[in-house]
């Protein structure tokens, strides 16, 4: 009966969704290899993936208005055929499982090193997952719903951060300019293009998304906003903490909120600040729990793949447990064949699809 | 309703798990205040001063309890004293609410600072915002010693004595926060604050030409906290006094001071003084020219001052040219004292602690070739000239002064 | 005359412990009045129990004119004597215009009561009865005559007592339907106000009037209630809570899917917005259906007042909102888990008052809590003479007395009287059990894991609250799903600047009135 309770979104749910899941990117621990490569010019690696990013997106964004009601996965088998289609499409899926794993065991253990000492793994996994689990079983939309809804919310708490630690703010941190020098700032931020990767998968949801002007305004607009915000957020790191500092702390952001409004106000507010990037990374798993089931989903032609959210969970769990310390985590994380690889993997895949569909003729089809 | 029992089946397991991480309030014993010295044996004498909750609250029951409990042992490394302190500490001990942390001087001029400090930077629980305070003599004697007697709680006295730098200048800020950037930084040298409870040889000087301990003084807490302690690399390698760490700060990039009250000398009068309120609302301008192997370096501070009182009462108000003269003055004699801190820095400490660095990163592109640079190596052979921009914006209520032969008639 | 009886209350009986679906209303649908004044006398005495039952009223009367034997019927208690006396009796026995030829149409003539109808089934005989109809019976006439001359006693216009507002109308629903209907029809004078009824109840056979707005309220909207209202099966639906409860969608949820109400100005309000109201004969609230977060937490009295003061009581009640969920979970968070966000000073005047209370700060917690929750409870039961003395002795005992004892510490008594305080702010009866009950389950969590375990919780609700919907409409709407709206959600705007209906009802009318910027100007 009602226009939108038929389970798809609008451009207001997709910003913020895209826009949340990725800024998460910089809370973590990747900002500690990226200041590994980038030192203090780290800040620009997000400008450079959002320059880099538009052309896939371009051919992306035409793909899908050509097929007016496919996801991305469904496209790869329309275009490629039954195996290399498969081949394709598991490549993305294996990817999307690597990264679960790894940044679900990597958050844990931040929550549980910093936090929460003695609180054993198990429990907090089930609890976040759990919690994952409990938004993503609702669907696409109840996702899309929860960061329209808390996106105001997040945003103040973020401006109330950096309004707070202004008074830290040493800008000559940011000099030298060009850091370690131009041409590794290129190779080092394109290798870790991975990192932005929700921008291409979110088009396996296009089915999910009222029409292309809303999937276009959504997702152009996330990615300007989430590479602006994800430099601002390396920025802050920067001028808070020198790069020396940098490449040693374990947690930085976790740094950030503990240093910020000390001996302004009496009190630390780390936990208040705490509460909202646990509200974001819960999202955070939702939306990937969710995607990783439906790119295993689409790929093996299964139609209905919410009960798929159960073991996919739970499977999270189970391989992410026995993973000792976060070092051993980023060394695997980031020396992982598959990782390495990915970058031009995603910059290809959809040039390539966008390739195949104008030689077969399909946008003399098109309706114009 | 089988979902419901589901639930519930689920929810109750929960409700065996859980509460760890938990502390009770009262379990835990405090320590505010962590004193380190050089031990016996390479380890390490440890002092912990732990509040005393009771004391202060509005309780009904007044407990005739002191507000602390001090206590002292020796331990082969930091990192299981906490533990340790069991032996007699009855509660838990936790961090969670260290204000300050204070080295002896001897320990701190020795080569074990650096580890020492590592494994206070490891220690998850201390916070950033611990103040590092040197002491002149053993860091067990100076707790001891510093009876606070106006504050009810220890932890309070630190607190307020913190923030007090802001005001004064007269130590410089800091906390394990600046610390480390920088030590990692090796670029330039840490200034930290220097503190005692014994008396050293006194001597009657102007308001700031002192060290910790020599300001006399008769009463009140025998604890005196001004100077800074200079560490180079983890080390201390010596140290600045009162009116050396004011113009430290003066000259860095970055400080912007409310208002300081300090005194110079009369142009016109040799023997009397004038009291002025100074503060600097500006950055100072620091302008460097790093293209030869010596670099060179132009500092202007700009400062505004409110004149409070004139000892000699000659007329520097109104009239502007002796309002010039008076600028001057000031200026010539402020610009000296830089020098002379400048040339103590070169010589003696052979760093910067002015962060003059971050102004050296600024002149090149890369960090390649800045490191190449080495500012720490160029430093002590830089040219630096210091000149300071004086504005008068007040005279206080009165604009003349009293003329003294006019009124003792 | 025992047979008649025996067999009456037999087949009483058959009726009661039988199902619906074998009852005797099936056959009574087919039996038709009969020629036979007394057959048909006899047979509604069998129906209504006569001479048990006292309340079953006959009148025998003799026209003249026509020369029949007339008998009115009616029961007892549902009829308006005078009204009787005067329309039915007085012109059946005086009236002497009236000729044999014109048959039953002299109830045109004749009868001067509101409403009169010929009927000749006798299931609907039966049912204008139980109305409060009388039912004239004529010889010789295969036709009744039913009229209307219900009246009810019931209480007159009365104050709301649960939702009370300092400036605006004061008066709310009573138990009669007419009274009600009344209410609401004279704020809104609109031809395209329609009240369809619906009998629900197969013993009770209650009066449901649904009223919405012809050309504004979405059709599909009014099938849906409709349909849902026609699917309930019960035997007795007595009152609107009850009927609230048969037409909700989910039961088992904390959310309600349905606003209970007792003012008709806030009835008035949601109809012009789309919405659907119900009422009932018996009762004197009313249903609004569907529901969203906004319509609960909203109260009259933000419309009523001034710009600037109505948004200030919104931000005073979404603080309070936060504040009744969420203090004794925080306290518990902080003190237990993350002490270093407690300025020092705080927290050695905590520890130094919790190191002679026995139990741990969950148990306190919990303790005070539920003995606020008793208190809350015991206080709607208090006859209002010794009201007063109660509330000092429970103040005193479990507040202060309970310190003293060294049960609790004292800044406990703080925050569960805070967090009492801020629940009694949330007006809506059913949004404040939420509350209460929500503040024990993150209370819960938290105790169990600290502030992530009020995160937890609080996501998960919110998740389960954005995906909830009200007879199709979801429950966050119009804040999430985005509809475009009169901006009415957390502040509201000046009311002439409120020109939009809330899509997310779908009206078939968007507007309320001209776009503000063609009309006259405000500051």
């Amino acid at each position: 009966m009602n226009k939108a309770s038929d389970g798809r979104i609008g451009w207001r749910e997709l910003i913020t969704m895209l826009i949340l899941v990725n800024v998460m990117v910089g809370t973590d621990m990747t900002p500690v290899f990226l200041f590994k490569l980038g030192k203090n010019a780290t800040w620009i690696f997000p400008l450079i993936w959002g320059v880099i990013m538009i052309i896939p997106l371009l051919a992306l964004s035409s793909l899908l208005r050509l097929y007016g009601d496919k996801g991305l996965i469904e496209i790869i088998y329309h275009l490629t055929g039954k195996y290399l289609g498969f081949i394709l499409g598991s490549g993305l899926s294996l990817i999307v499982f690597n990264l679960l794993i790894r940044m679900s065991s990597n958050y844990i253990q931040e929550t549980t090193e910093i936090f929460l000492d003695s609180t054993p793994d198990i429990e907090v996994y089930l609890l976040l997952v759990g919690a994952a689990y409990f938004i993503a079983k609702y669907g696409f939309e109840t996702i899309g719903r929860i960061c329209s809804l808390l996106f105001p919310y997040i945003v103040v708490s973020f401006v109330i951060l950096i309004i707070l630690a202004r008074m830290d703010f040493i800008y000559d941190f940011l000099y030298p300019l060009e850091g370690p020098g131009i041409m590794k700032i290129i190779k080092s931020s394109v290798v870790n293009l991975p990192l932005a990767m929700e921008f291409i998968l979110i088009a396996t949801f296009f089915p999910f998304i009222k029409n292309h002007r809303h999937y276009r305004r959504g997702v152009w607009g996330g990615l300007v906003v989430s590479m602006i915000t994800l430099s601002l957020i390396l920025t802050i790191y920067i001028i808070m903490f020198d790069y020396n500092q940098l490449e040693v702390i374990s947690h930085p952001f976790n740094l950030l909120i503990r240093v910020t409004g000390i001996s302004r106000f009496f009190m630390n507010f780390d936990a208040f600040f705490f509460a909202f990037w646990l509200m974001m990374v819960i999202i955070r798993f939702a939306f990937y729990l969710y995607l990783n089931s439906a790119l295993f989903a689409y790929v093996l032609r299964i139609k209905e793949f919410e009960p798929l959210l159960l073991p996919f969970a739970t499977l999270t769990i189970i391989i992410g447990l026995p993973i000792e310390n976060p070092v051993k985590n980023i060394q695997v994380f980031k020396y992982n064949l598959l990782w390495n690889n990915v970058w031009w993997f995603i910059i290809a895949l959809p040039l390539l699809l966008w390739i195949i569909a104008y030689l077969k003729g399909e946008f003399s089809n098109e309706k114009g | 309703m089988r979902k419901v029992k589901l639930l519930l089946l689920i929810l109750s397991l929960t409700l065996l798990t859980g509460c760890f991480d938990k502390v009770e309030l009262e379990d835990l014993a405090y320590v505010v205040v962590i004193g380190i010295d050089k031990g016996a044996d390479n380890g390490f004498e440890v002092t912990y001063q732990i509040g005393n909750p009771q004391v202060g609250s509005s309780d009904r029951v007044q407990a005739e309890e002191p507000a602390s409990e001090i206590i002292t042992m020796n331990v082969p490394d930091l990192a299981t004293v906490r533990d340790l302190a069991n032996v007699s500490v009855s509660r838990e001990v936790t961090y969670a609410h260290l204000k300050a942390i204070i080295t002896g001087e001897e320990l701190t001029r020795s080569k074990e600072s650096l580890t020492l400090l590592d494994a206070v930077l490891r220690d998850q629980a201390i916070k950033q915002d611990v103040m590092l305070i040197v002491s002149k003599e053993k860091a067990s004697e100076f707790i001891r010693g510093n009876k606070h007697e106006l504050e009810t709680r220890p932890h309070k006295h630190y607190e307020f004595m913190s923030r007090r730098w802001e005001e004064t200048g007269l130590v410089p800020n800091s906390t394990l926060l600046k610390f480390f950037p920088r030590i990692l930084g090796d670029a330039g040298l840490f200034l930290s604050t220097y503190a005692t409870t014994k008396k050293s040889k006194t001597h009657y000087g102007y308001e700031d030409e002192y060290l910790a301990g020599q300001v006399k003084k008769e009463g009140g807490n025998s604890m005196q906290m001004i100077g800074a302690a200079v560490l180079k690399e983890g080390r201390m390698i010596g140290t600045l006094n009162g009116e050396e760490v004011k113009i430290t700060l003066l000259l860095r990039p970055n400080t912007v001071r409310s208002s300081m009250l300090a005194s110079y000398a009369d142009p016109l009068a040799k023997d009397k003084r004038i009291a002025a309120s100074w503060s600097k609302t500006e950055p100072t301008k620091i302008k460097m020219d790093l293209s030869t192997d010596i670099p060179k370096v132009d500092v202007v501070v700009p400062i505004k001052m409110e004149i409070l009182s004139i000892a000699s009462g000659i007329d520097y108000v109104e009239d502007l040219k002796k309002q010039k003269l008076l600028k001057e003055a000031i200026a010539r004699s402020l610009e000296q004292k830089s020098m002379k801190v400048v040339k103590k820095t070169q010589q003696e400490f052979k760093g910067d602690p002015f962060q003059w660095y971050l102004i050296a990163r600024k002149q090149f592109w890369t960090l390649a070739e800045y490191k190449k640079y080495n500012w720490m190596k160029k430093y002590p052979t830089a040219e630096v000239r210091v000149k300071y921009d004086i504005e008068f914006t007040n005279f206080g209520r009165q604009l003349k002064p009293f003329n003294k032969e006019y009124i003792k008639d | 005359m025992s047979s008649e009886k025996e067999v009456s209350s037999m087949k009483f009986l058959r009726k009661l412990f039988s199902s619906p679906a074998n009852s005797q209303v099936s056959t009574k649908k087919e039996e038709k009045l009969s020629k036979n004044l007394d057959k048909n006398l006899n047979r509604l005495k069998e129906t209504f129990c006569y001479p048990d039952n006292q309340d079953f009223k006959i009148r025998e009367l003799y026209i003249e004119n026509i020369q029949r034997e007339v008998i009115l019927l009616s029961l007892n208690g549902m009829v308006d004597n005078d009204a009787v006396e005067q329309h039915i009796i007085h012109p059946l026995l005086e009236d002497t215009s009236v000729k044999e030829s014109q048959g039953l149409d002299f109830i045109k003539e004749i009868i001067t009561a509101k409403s009169a109808s010929k009927v000749s089934s006798l299931s609907k005989v039966i049912n204008d009865i139980l109305m409060g109809n009388t039912i004239i019976l004529i010889e010789n006439y295969s036709q009744a005559i039913s009229v209307a001359t219900t009246k009810f006693s019931h209480r007159s216009i009365q104050q709301s007592t649960r939702e009370t507002v300092l400036k605006g109308p004061k008066e709310s629903f009573t138990e009669s339907g007419d009274v009600n209907t009344s209410l609401i029809r004279k704020r809104l004078r609109d031809e395209n106000l329609v009240s369809e009824k619906i009998i629900v109840g197969e013993r009770s056979l209650s009066k449901v009037s649904m009223l919405y707005i012809k050309d504004i309220a979405n059709p599909d909207l009014v099938e849906r209630v409709t349909k849902r209202i026609k699917q309930i099966k019960a035997d007795t639906v007595l009152e609107i809570p009850i009927l609230e409860q048969h037409i909700e969608e989910s039961s088992y949820s904390l959310i309600p899917s349905v606003l209970y109400s007792e003012r008709p100005d806030r009835a008035v309000s949601f109809l012009q917005e789309g919405h659907i109201v119900l009422l009932m004969d018996s009762s004197s609230s009313c249903l609004i259906v569907p529901v969203t977060f906004c319509a609960l937490f909203h109260t009259p009295e933000d419309s009523y007042q001034r710009w600037a003061y109505g948004n200030f009581i919104r931000l005073i009640r979404l603080v309070s909102f936060f504040i009744a969920l969420l203090t004794p979970a925080v306290y518990i968070a902080v003190t237990n888990y993350h002490i270093e966000m407690i300025p020092t000073d705080l927290l050695f005047a905590i520890a130094a008052t919790r190191e002679r209370v026995p139990f741990p700060s969950v148990v306190e917690v919990f303790f005070m809590e539920g003995a606020f929750e008793l208190l809350r409870e015991a206080g709607i039961r208090i006859p209002s003479a010794i009201g007063p003395t109660i509330g000092i002795v429970g103040a005193l005992i479990l507040g202060t007395a309970a310190v003293e004892a060294n049960l609790i510490s004292p800044i406990l008594v703080i925050v569960v009287s805070i967090t009492g305080l801020a629940s009694f702010t949330i007006a809506d009866d059913s949004l404040s059990f939420l509350i209460r009950i929500m503040k024990f389950v993150i209370l819960g969590f938290a105790s169990l894991y600290g502030a992530l375990g009020i995160v937890v919780t609080f996501i998960c609700f919110m998740a389960y609250m954005a995906h909830f919907k009200s007879f199709g409409v979801p429950f966050l709407a119009p804040l999430v799903p985005y509809y475009k709206s009169s901006n009415d959600l957390i502040l509201r705007p000046p009311i002439w600047k409120q020109w939009l209906r809330p899509f997310y009802t779908d009206p078939e009318d968007d507007i309320r009135k001209k776009d503000p910027e063609e009309g006259f100007d405000h500051e």
